[in-house]
């Protein structure tokens, strides 16, 4: 094994002391303090905008300050940093009120008045096909569309003796991370810095560019520690640096805008709730012949990156299976809800739910033993992929398989006595894989894309990188690949947070691309950087981010291979359900994970729990109704430290060759499989068929009700 | 009419002149800059603003600065001190109980005053100890083994 | 924020006078915090008196066969105090978290009146008293009477809770269950608080009450009676009735916490277990 040791992450000791500081620990002088006046309705026009009088000092800010455009430039659809003349969801920001006493700022806030002219919302996915209200966008609130197939999936179906058909429901999950978004802009001569808490330094600079119609460079994006992102850090923090940005501009002073609990709740984005069908065309015998799929993700008011996340969740909804004939057809929705945006697993959650909850189900239909009944249809190794692609590498899923079965003492618990008392106890499991990264064109390299290393005078060597470390560790994997390539102790490699000013556009730091893309760019550069290491002097060494030379895609015709490589899984979950209350409980949850080659064990591990965990909850607790958003984590329920069970996990060594030492990723793949192990598991112990996420006691009455 | 508030924070008596209706969590981070306590959800609901009032783990986010008139308060910034902390901020790298660490300081404040309370709590116990504590980030299992290897560490520390 | 008065009140006068004048008493703070949260955000939150100086308001003592438990006892002190009855102390232990428990006090949880109130089913089964206090003097009434509707009780404006009165001895079996949507720091969806004299088998005296299925909490005098004098193995077969006379007696309500179906299904099985645990000791 090349990694042996686990370091120490150099991140902790601060955080432990509490002298580790975010965004909202920073203050300036003559700071002024910024709240967002938002919608209270979910649809309408604004009629009118009446506003308290202002005292000195205090201002307000909207969109006709925003210099040149009223949009957030990243996205390629509509999206307006202030809602001028209509409102789209609940929450919505419309302007910002600013000074120097919060306190008196939330006042003037409050006393805004809007008078609206409400329209009929579209309060669901299934109320933006109807098409019985006025539509959002276009004459079908189709954001966008997708469709992939392979194989003759016509034939297929006129050819099948039986159908076989189920429809999964998801909704949605709030990232949750417990340091909410905030940002400060600080107006300084000739620049603005803004200080923020993102995913995505570079991103926003080029968005503030857009937005003020003046050259990014203008802005300085320094990244604070994130309190946690999955996700969540990458589109709203557009926003508020916006907001913060426009204010800082307009009074001259460092503007700081912090969110509430309740605006993280009800405003930022979250995961986008799914339905998604799945018919398949069986043969006499139970075989599949071909499978349909129809995916519908709901977008809220605006679309943002749903296209990204749909199609991401598209190519992998055929789950780990390569079936004779597969169609797949996705839509992304517009309703009147937060928006939806990226979150750990990037699609991949709803599909698998979906995929292998149909596979469970079809085997419990055919008493069929699940894990035998799936294997007739498991990918290997040169397997075609849904979009026409290769899985070019050694698919490691039977190893993952094994070794969580073994973990879990899966065969002997599986026929374990279900009844005890009032008690039901079943064990469930799912298979899953995690495409990543994306694959972006041609294996050219990406223009005005690079990291770098910095050889300092003192000798140590400096990561240039605008990836963040938002608590997963990423800063202490990356330092220890370069370390390794330069044969230096990793005391000597510094990586600091991202300074757009120091450091060169990468990518946003998300789609668990950050070690198996980057780390190579970084192993290379470190490669090239090792037998110069000597030189006297400071000078850097800039590297292109560049695609694998395996990869083949096309683009335009989205065809090739979707993904640079593939993380292999098994999670199999015991749960009990009282049948006094119909709440169910994890008593143990096992994951058995090809991740390449293991950068940092205790890293790992933290991202395996904290990802299963985070699935749990997206599982059983998590659940937020269109017609009640939580505003509050009374109502918003994420698990403690009494909720979840121990989880125990074993990696698969399948070194993945264009990664650096062979690694792959591991952020977003635990997460993905929780679901459909726990759903599995629960409909064992009660033998009967769940489609639902969160299963909550409330839904499993229901079923068990109709059951008896 | 100012009205002081005095208390003692972090081992000091100290006095405040600011309104009796600010949260101690407000007081603390603005007034003090003791941004080691942090705000997670301002609702009594997440930990991260935990701090010891007369020893015991307190929610800052909840309580009125003028409830804490002579009162004992400790901050993570007057527990880092400690040998206690030295311990469980050693065992909590070990365990790699810290990602994103805003749960962080809540957490030692909370499983601070369980060891000194419990000199050999069970895996039960300090999750029961930390069920106020919300960490996103782990799943608590590494945190729980932290506080474990503090157990054993412990000493005479506490 | 002008107060007028004395924030500190030092005597039980001072404090309900400044309560008459429109103080709200602040004793743990954590309901206080919540109800007033959008006001202290903006600076507007009404005057308050802390009640924490009272001593009035404090202690655990035993007069005459009872307990006596001060409004300003907390919910981490009933919790491990073995002067309080089993049932109370396992109620106020499934408060909130620990630091919650630790400032939530037993008369904030009753003023607060809510059908969630964890204190509540336990003190109903218990036959609690509450004494509340005024310049005019004390008086006690049964917290049945005191808690008037959802949030709303029979204090007056110069009145305040000072303490608890609960029987002692006057039951022998218990039952507990509080059902929230996780396993801790959750809201109340379902709760079920029963107290019982059972001797030789049979069920001399019963009182239960229901947590969260109605706008207060919900007694249940019918089927206390439909109980008393029946031996242990008569009320379990007698399970399916009584299930049914618990569903008609409840009032549940769909809310964004849960629906009124389960409630009040949830309900029923509760006692069905509360009578098997009886019955199969
Ligand atoms: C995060 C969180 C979780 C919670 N979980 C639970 C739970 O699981 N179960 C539960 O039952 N409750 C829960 N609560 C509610 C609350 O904590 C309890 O109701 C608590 O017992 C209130 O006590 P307190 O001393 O904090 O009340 P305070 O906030 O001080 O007072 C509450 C109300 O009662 C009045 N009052 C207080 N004492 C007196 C008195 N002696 N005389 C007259 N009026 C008085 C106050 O003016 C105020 O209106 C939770 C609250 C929070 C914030
Ligand atoms: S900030 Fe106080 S409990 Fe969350
Ligand atoms: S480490 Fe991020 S919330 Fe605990």
């Amino acid at each position: 094994m090349p990694f042996s040791k686990d370091e120490d992450r150099i991140d902790t000791i601060g955080k432990c002391c509490g002298t580790t500081r975010y965004v909202g620990d920073l203050s300036f002088d003559n700071m002024l303090e910024a709240v967002t006046v938002r919608s209270t309705v979910r649809r309408g026009k604004i009629k009118k905008i009446s506003l308290p009088e202002m005292p000195d000092g205090y201002f307000c800010v909207d969109a006709s300050d925003i210099p040149h455009q009223n949009q957030v430039t990243y996205f390629q659809d509509t999206c307006p940093y202030f809602a001028e003349s209509e409102v789209k969801y609940i929450a919505q920001p419309i302007m910002l009120m600013v000074g120097p006493d919060l306190r008196k700022v939330r006042r003037l806030a409050q006393k805004v008045q809007i008078d609206y002219e409400e329209i009929p919302a579209i309060h669901t996915l299934d109320e933006a096909l109807e098409g019985t209200k006025p539509p959002m966008h276009n004459d079908d609130n189709v954001y966008f569309k997708e469709d992939f197939s392979y194989g003759d999936i016509d034939g297929a179906f006129a050819g099948s003796d039986e159908i076989f058909e189920t429809q999964t429901r998801t909704g949605y999950q709030e990232h949750l991370y417990l340091e909410t978004q905030g940002v400060v802009a600080v107006p300084e001569t000739g620049k603005m810095t803004v200080y923020a808490s993102t995913q995505g330094p570079h991103a926003i600079r080029k968005a503030l560019g857009g937005a003020f119609g003046c050259d990014e460079e203008y802005f300085r994006i320094q990244q604070m520690p994130l309190g946690g992102g999955f996700g969540g850090k990458i589109e709203t923090p557009f926003f508020l640096a916006g907001h913060a940005a426009f204010a800082a501009s307009k009074c001259k002073q460092p503007v700081r805008l912090i969110y509430s609990r309740e605006e993280d709740l009800l405003a930022t984005t979250k995961r986008h709730p799914s339905r998604i069908v799945i018919r398949s065309a069986l043969d006499a015998k139970g075989n599949i012949l071909g499978v349909d799929i129809d995916v519908v993700f709901q977008a809220g008011g605006y679309a943002l990156s749903c296209r990204m996340v749909l199609d991401t969740g598209l190519k992998k909804a055929t789950g780990v299976y390569h079936f004779p004939a597969a169609r797949v057809l996705g839509r992304a929705v517009a309703t009147n809800n937060p928006m939806a945006g990226a979150y750990r697993g990037f699609g991949g959650p709803q599909t698998f739910f979906a995929i292998e909850t149909h596979m469970n189900a079809l085997a419990r239909k055919f008493k069929r033993d699940p894990l035998q009944f799936k294997a007739d249809y498991f990918i290997k190794q040169g397997t075609d992929t849904l979009t026409g692609g290769k899985y070019h590498f050694h698919v490691a899923l039977p190893e993952t398989i094994k070794e969580a079965a073994r973990l879990a003492d899966y065969e002997r618990r599986k026929k374990e006595q279900v009844q005890h008392g009032p008690i039901l106890r079943g064990i469930g499991q799912a298979l899953f894989s995690f495409g990543a990264p994306f694959s972006l064109g041609t294996n050219q390299p990406l223009p005005n894309r690079c990291m770098g290393l910095l050889k300092r005078k003192d000798g140590r060597v400096e990561i240039l990188s605008e990836l963040v470390d938002m608590g997963q560790g990423l800063h202490t994997a990356l330092r220890k690949i370069v370390a390794r390539a330069l044969k230096i102790p990793i005391e000597r490699i510094i990586y600091k947070d991202a300074d757009t000013d120091r450091v060169p556009e990468a990518s946003i730091t998300g789609a668990s691309m950050s070690v198996v893309l980057f780390g190579r760019v970084l192993k290379d550069a470190a490669d090239k950087l090792k037998p110069r290491l000597e030189e006297p002097g400071e000078f850097s060494v800039l590297e292109k981010v560049k695609q694998p030379d395996h990869l083949q895609w096309d683009p335009v015709k989205q065809q090739g291979d979707p993904f640079h490589s593939y993380v292999w899984g098994t999670v199999i979950a015991q749960v009990e359900v009282n049948t006094l209350t119909w709440q169910v409980a994890a008593r143990k949850i096992w994951t058995a994970l090809d991740v390449g080659t293991p950068i940092d064990r205790r890293i790992i591990k933290g991202q395996i729990d904290g990802g299963t965990i985070q699935g749990l909850g997206y599982s059983l607790l998590e659940s937020m109704p269109m017609d009640a958003m939580p505003a509050s984590l009374a109502d918003y329920i994420i698990p403690t430290s009494l909720d979840v069970p121990p989880v125990e996990s074993a990696l698969i060594a399948n070194p993945y060759p264009p990664g650096p030492y062979g690694a792959k990723c591991v952020g977003e793949p635990p997460l993905i499989g929780v679901g459909p192990a726990i759903v599995d598991a629960v409909a064992n112990a009660c033998g009967i068929e769940l489609f639902q996420l969160p299963v909550s006691p409330e839904y499993l009455m229901q079923k068990m009700a109709n059951k008896s | 009419m100012t009205k002081l508030t005095s208390f003692t924070l972090n081992g000091e008596f100290v006095s405040t002149k600011s309104a009796l209706d600010l949260r101690l969590v407000d007081v603390l981070r603005c007034e003090f800059n003791l941004t080691g306590t942090k705000e997670g959800c301002g609702e009594g609901e997440c930990g991260a603003c935990m701090i010891l009032l007369d020893g015991h783990p307190a929610l800052s986010c909840l309580m009125l600065l003028g409830a804490a008139k002579d009162r004992d308060i400790l901050t993570i910034e007057g527990l880092r001190a400690t040998q206690g902390f030295a311990v469980l901020s050693q065992a909590f790298n070990d365990a790699g109980a810290v990602q994103c660490g805003f749960c962080t300081p809540g957490m030692i404040m909370t499983t601070y005053a369980l060891l000194r309370d419990n000199p050999n709590p069970d895996d039960g116990a300090i999750r029961a100890a930390m069920a106020g504590n919300l960490c996103r980030c782990t799943g608590y299992s590494m945190i729980v083994e932290a506080v474990s290897l503090a157990v054993q560490r412990r000493g005479e520390t506490w | 924020m002008v107060n007028s008065h004395n924030p500190y009140p030092a005597t039980l006068r001072e404090a309900c006078m400044a309560k008459q004048k429109g103080a709200v008493p602040y004793a743990g703070g954590t309901d206080f915090m919540i109800r007033h949260a959008k006001a202290l955000q903006t600076g507007q939150c009404p005057p308050f008196i802390f009640l924490n100086d009272l001593n009035e308001l404090q202690g655990i003592s035993n007069p005459d066969n009872t307990v006596r438990i001060g409004a300003l006892a907390t919910m981490a002190a009933l919790s491990v105090n073995k002067e309080i009855p089993g049932l109370l102390s396992q109620a106020c232990n499934c408060v909130g978290s620990p630091a919650l428990r630790s400032a939530a006090t037993l008369g904030g949880n009753i003023c607060t009146a809510s059908p969630a109130g964890d204190s509540l089913p336990p003190l109903y089964a218990l036959g609690a008293q509450v004494e509340i206090c005024s310049p005019a003097g004390r008086r006690l009434m049964p917290i049945r009477d005191f808690i008037s509707g959802p949030g709303t009780t029979t204090l007056q404006s110069d009145e305040l809770l000072s303490a608890v009165i609960l029987p002692v001895n006057e039951f022998n079996e218990f039952y507990h269950h509080k059902v929230s949507p996780r396993v801790a720091n959750a809201i109340t969806k379902v709760s079920l608080a029963v107290a019982a004299r059972i001797e030789n088998k049979r069920i001399k005296k019963i009182r239960m009450a229901f947590g969260s299925v109605g706008p207060t909490i919900i007694c249940c005098p019918q089927i206390e009676a439909a109980c008393t004098g029946s031996s242990l193995s008569e009320l379990l077969s007698a399970v399916p009735e009584l299930k049914i006379m618990v569903e008609k007696t409840i009032k549940p309500i769909d809310d964004h916490r849960s629906t009124a179906q389960y409630r009040r299904s949830i309900a029923a099985n509760l006692l069905a277990d509360c009578i098997e645990t009886f019955g199969n000791p």
